[in-house]
């Protein structure tokens, strides 16, 4: 939405110095087409150096434009107003709300492992899902404790001290976290 | 009278097991609320150097007398986190920085 506000912006001062482009090219005429573009940039770039650069490709249009049509419309002819997408985003009615990423079975996998990888009491070559943390991982009783507080972390909700207890394998941790998050696969 | 695997201990001996992991799961709940993470690790680390040098206790007194001693700590945690001002660990006394 930035990127179109900006848009929006510029694409206002271009207008604003098109205008006085537009007008210095019809007046002149088509054989001072250039140097009264360059005059009137000048001019312009005293007001905001940054879009002349952008405009000038533009006003050269515009005033090619301008002078063919002299004939026909007298004074200046209103400056060719660019298609302002004005629907898009006023109308935009989705909101970005920040929110978990979904929760497959997969992912629920992959970070209770990567978990238990930066647990530093675990060797990770010996780490698979259905390892047991105490037969064979060699941790003991207060170490599972500070593993389920990780996973706690981890997935944002508290496990009690009943379930905890039960909960002697990755495997049993991923399905109780799916299980938790009504996850189905 | 069946005989039973030996490594099972009494049902008192495996409740006050069950206790003491409670205990550490409440100190660890408890440290969460401090702000400062560095203390946060010191305390845990504190906490289980204390359990690991309790561990070998096989009398059933000493083990519930230590697993009071550590409830009053917790206790002592969690009226400081209320407070908000200061802990003590072995008699020297901590300032907990709120504002870290």
């Amino acid at each position: 939405m930035k990127n179109k506000l900006r848009n929006r912006n510029s694409l206002a001062h271009d207008s604003l110095t098109t205008a006085p482009a537009a007008a210095a090219a019809a007046a002149v005429g088509t054989s001072r087409k250039m140097a009264t573009l360059a005059r009137t940039l000048h001019l312009v770039s005293r007001i905001r150096p940054s879009t002349v650069l952008s405009i000038l490709p533009r006003a050269a249009a515009v005033g090619c434009l301008h002078t063919t049509s002299l004939q026909e419309h007298r004074g200046v002819s209103r400056v060719v107003q660019p298609a302002i997408d004005k629907t898009s985003w006023c109308s935009s009615s989705v909101r970005d709300y920040s929110s978990k990423p979904p929760l497959t079975l997969d992912l629920i996998q992959q970070r209770v492992l990567l978990v238990l990888k930066l647990y530093d009491k675990i060797n990770p070559e010996k780490l698979s899902v259905e390892s047991h943390f105490m037969q064979d991982l060699g941790l003991d009783s207060l170490d599972h404790v500070e593993v389920i507080m990780a996973m706690e972390d981890e997935f944002g909700f508290e496990i009690p001290d009943a379930d905890a207890e039960k909960l002697l394998r990755p495997a049993d941790i991923i399905r109780y976290v799916a299980d938790k998050e009504d996850i189905y696969d | 009278m069946s005989k039973l695997p030996r490594h099972t201990m009494s049902l008192k001996r495996f409740m006050l097991r069950t206790e003491a992991i409670k205990l550490y799961r409440n100190i660890l709940r408890q440290l969460q609320h401090l702000p400062d993470k560095n203390q946060r690790a010191e305390i845990r680390e504190w906490a289980r150097q204390d359990f690991e040098t309790h561990r070998h206790h096989e009398d059933e007194e000493t083990i519930k007398r230590l697993i009071m001693q550590g409830k009053q700590q917790l206790e002592e945690l969690e009226r400081n986190h209320q407070e908000g001002k200061w802990i003590v660990i072995d008699g020297h006394r901590y300032d907990v920085d709120t504002s870290l």
